[in-house]
């Protein structure tokens, strides 16, 4: 676990001291920002209806805005961690040392989620200015961030997959991306199906996941499709690299 | 790892440019000599025995990762097969809005046979997003209980379909959209209960006066608890009403109670009314018998066939409002049974003169009282919830078989003296009224304190209040008065169905945010410029100090 861990300082370390990593967090915030500002917007001149029917609710998971950079960042901030090793060929360096996969896909995923906790840690400005002008439910927002790291921890896993088996990362940002696109989709299909079939497609639908998070509930069949579909892809990731030591 | 390996790790990174890889970390640690299994694995496959054994040992763990792999995924697939039937949703909002009562969960708990809720909902109503959610925990709190949800917008045929099969009303919007009556029908067997939507939700204006704005009052619980009930509980429980001396009536007519009629067989009663005239006996098999407002006294022979019901173990209502004519407050013929149960009936007014306690300036009509500590209230204790009471006698309590129910403020009164009440209202204590705080409610158990459960169920009880108009129809309807949910637990505690002891609904406001333009201007400019411009800057300062 050790190495896994230095893998993941170093990585966030060079990502920190990088301007990419500013410019990934400059436009998330203006995404976000346009988000709330949307979300706001609509609430100040209705009224709402009660209950659920509340801003940050709305803005964790009740509109397009929330899902759109979603499906657009985390390619972009997968891409890189083992499809760019590949690339320039250090990836087999890195296979023939004594760091196991295991730490290497374990200490970037790490890195990663931590990067992906950093982006959403601006968003606490909008609670606060919420609580300004609105009543705020702590539970309600804590859920709605637990929502938000569990799938964010699901789509990473898929990011790290297709890192590892791109060969460059444009190839792996594309697969990803259409990916994340088809799984959201198969979630929207939940709106078009009924009976078992729907609660099937509401079972994966990161949507329904975000819409219960965000409304205060915390469902253990999110959690554990979110965990265990991110455990796979780690597994599988990891399966990937061990895959490629033994056939190089 | 040793730390040695781990510091050249970090090494590296610090070295290398800020998009560096991890070739350095590999080719050092490729060139250091560490002891981990990883290593020890590695090097032994490659420098293990020979070419042959390498290649089948190879094979090996090309045949382990593919199998691995497979059985991972099994049993991921069979970890979301079971989550996906056996789950729990954990309500982490502040005022547990989507958590059962305590009261449902016992119903719930107490199911012995399946129950299926229909909801003919769209998914464009925002105000059933709630109603939604409960039911969902309904599902998730028993397994008697499925939940099916038809789209009248999407699934116009299936609604059909449902509608003929269970009776429920359809028509067609101008716009040819097919719409229901029933917005939810609760299913047990051949049993079966209708729910609308006005059932559901209420619209509440009353905060508009005081500035807090309209609030959308979720009564589902309560509803759907009910209509289960109703469909899997078997025989109505009957509930006798008097007539004959000018009682409230619960059919059509100007004197009528049909609010608490509804609520009452919503909740599976069936009501019969009887004429206490001459009263000899009771109706046969009546749970309790009610006795609503009588504007006539009762002879002591028919309220010795009352009180002969009681002390057999029966149950009984009394609202009695003070008979007043010009010489004052006349017996309503119960006053010297009553005594005999520790309740009495003086013959005064209700005076509350505290300003917080009155609906109109005047201390005797339409008046908040408080509710005591008693099985009946203890939800409305919990809620401090106020009830209304509109000209009221007062009702003492002596004795250990009496409780308070209801009562006023340390500054109410019983005004005896008539003549000054009708002179003026005045909040003076007169020599001859009775001194405050004084009550208007009281139940009596005849329950022995040390008797068996069993025994104890079947003692007499009786609750008198000295007032019939907090039974109207206004007071029940009004949301903020405990009016509705003190009528329904009172029955149910004198019928024995506890259960039935009200659960309260879930206010929620409407005034999501309270924004002017400017306040609107002010939030986009931190939302869209100080927020990413202060990351903006971060960024170029951290890029500056990398270029020197």
């Amino acid at each position: 676990m050790r190495a896994g861990w230095a893998i993941c300082k170093r990585e966030l370390r060079s990502f920190f001291v990088s301007p990419v990593a500013y410019a990934l967090l400059v436009a998330w915030l203006l995404c976000c920002g346009g988000n709330y500002g949307f979300v706001a917007n609509i609430y100040s001149s209705q009224p709402a209806t009660g209950g659920s029917d509340n801003p940050l609710t709305m803005f964790f998971g009740g509109t397009l805005l929330f899902f759109l950079p979603l499906l657009v960042f985390i390619p972009i901030m997968t891409m890189r961690l083992l499809a760019q090793e590949r690339a320039e060929g250090t990836l087999e360096a890195l296979l023939t040392s004594p760091v196991s996969e295991r730490a290497v896909v374990l200490g970037k995923y790490g890195a990663a989620l931590i990067f992906w906790a950093a982006l959403w840690a601006p968003t606490l400005i909008y609670v606060w200015i919420t609580s300004r002008f609105g009543d705020v439910d702590l539970g309600v927002v804590a859920a709605s961030y637990v929502g938000v790291l569990a799938v964010g921890g699901f789509y990473l896993a898929i990011g790290v997959l297709m890192s590892a088996l791109a060969p460059n990362q444009v190839v792996a940002a594309t697969m990803t991306f259409l990916l994340l696109v088809l799984l959201f989709g198969i979630g929207i299909f939940q709106f078009m199906a009924f009976d078992l079939t729907r609660d099937v497609f509401s079972y994966v639908s990161i949507w329904t996941h975000m819409q219960d998070f965000a409304k205060g509930v915390v469902d253990t069949r999110a959690l554990v499709f979110d965990a265990t579909a991110a455990a796979l892809m780690i597994f599988l990731a990891i399966r990937t690299l061990e895959w490629r030591r033994l056939t190089s | 790892m040793s730390e040695r390996e781990e510091e050249e790790l970090e090494s590296g990174a610090e070295s290398s440019s800020g998009e560096a890889s991890s070739s350095g970390e590999a080719q050092g640690l490729a060139r250091s000599h560490g002891a981990t299994e990883d290593a020890e694995e590695k090097k032994g496959s490659k420098s293990e025995g020979s070419e042959d054994e390498g290649e089948r040992l190879r094979a090996e763990r090309k045949l382990y990762t593919i199998v691995g792999s497979l059985l991972f995924t099994l049993i991921v697939l069979m970890l979301n097969y079971l989550s996906f039937r056996h789950f729990e949703r954990y309500d982490w909002t502040r005022d547990t809005r989507f958590t059962l009562s305590e009261r449902s969960t016992e119903v719930l708990e107490g199911l012995d046979r399946d129950v299926q809720l229909v909801l003919f909902f769209s998914s464009g109503e925002p105000e059933l997003e709630d109603v939604l959610e409960l039911v969902q925990q309904y599902e998730s709190a028993s397994d008697r209980i499925t939940v099916r949800q038809v789209d009248p917008l999407r699934q116009p045929a299936e609604v059909q379909q449902l509608a003929q099969r269970y009776d429920v009303d359809l028509a067609q919007t101008r716009d040819g959209q097919t719409v229901t009556d029933a917005a939810a029908i609760v299913i047990a067997g051949d049993r079966r209960w209708k729910i609308t939507r006005d059932d559901l939700t209420e619209l509440d204006l009353s905060g508009m006066e005081t500035g807090a704005g309209p609030s959308i009052s979720n009564e589902a619980e309560s509803t759907f608890t009910s209509a289960i009930l109703r469909v899997v509980s078997g025989e109505e429980t009957k509930l006798c009403v008097a007539s004959g001396h000018g009682e409230w009536g619960v059919g059509e007519g100007e004197r009528n109670l049909i609010a608490l009629r509804d609520e009452l067989e919503r909740e599976n009663f069936a009501i019969e009314t009887f004429d206490a005239t001459g009263l000899r006996r009771l109706p046969e098999a009546c749970a309790a018998v009610l006795v609503l407002g009588p504007l006539r006294p009762w002879a002591e022979d028919e309220v010795k066939v009352i009180t002969d019901f009681v002390d057999e173990g029966g149950r009984v209502l009394l609202a009695l409002d003070p008979l007043v004519d010009r010489r004052g407050v006349t017996p309503t013929g119960f006053e010297r049974a009553l005594g005999g149960y520790g309740v009495l009936l003086d013959g005064a007014i209700f005076f509350e003169p505290a300003p917080e306690r009155m609906l109109q300036p005047d201390p005797t009509s339409m008046v908040l009282v408080e509710s005591r500590p008693h099985p009946i209230t203890e939800t409305i204790v919990a809620m401090q919830a106020p009830t209304l009471v509109d000209l009221a006698q007062t009702v003492r309590v002596e004795g250990a078989r009496a409780t308070t129910l209801l009562d006023g403020s340390p500054a109410s009164f019983g005004k005896v003296d008539l003549a000054a009440l009708m002179a003026g209202p005045s909040g003076e204590l007169a020599p001859d009224d009775l001194p405050g705080p004084i009550g208007v409610g009281a139940a009596v158990d005849l329950a022995d304190p040390d008797a068996m459960a069993d025994e104890a169920e079947a003692a007499g009880r009786m609750v008198v209040v000295g007032d019939s108009g907090w039974l109207a129809n206004e007071s029940l309807g009004r949301p903020d008065v405990a009016n509705l949910m003190l009528a329904m637990s009172t029955v149910g505690w004198l019928a024995e169905r506890e259960e039935l002891v009200a659960i309260p609904s879930r206010e929620s406001s409407m005034q999501a945010l309270a924004l002017t333009e400017d306040d609107m201007g002010g939030i986009w400019i931190r939302v869209m410029l100080l927020l990413p411009g202060a990351f903006l800057l971060l960024g170029f300062a951290v890029w500056w100090s990398r270029r020197e």
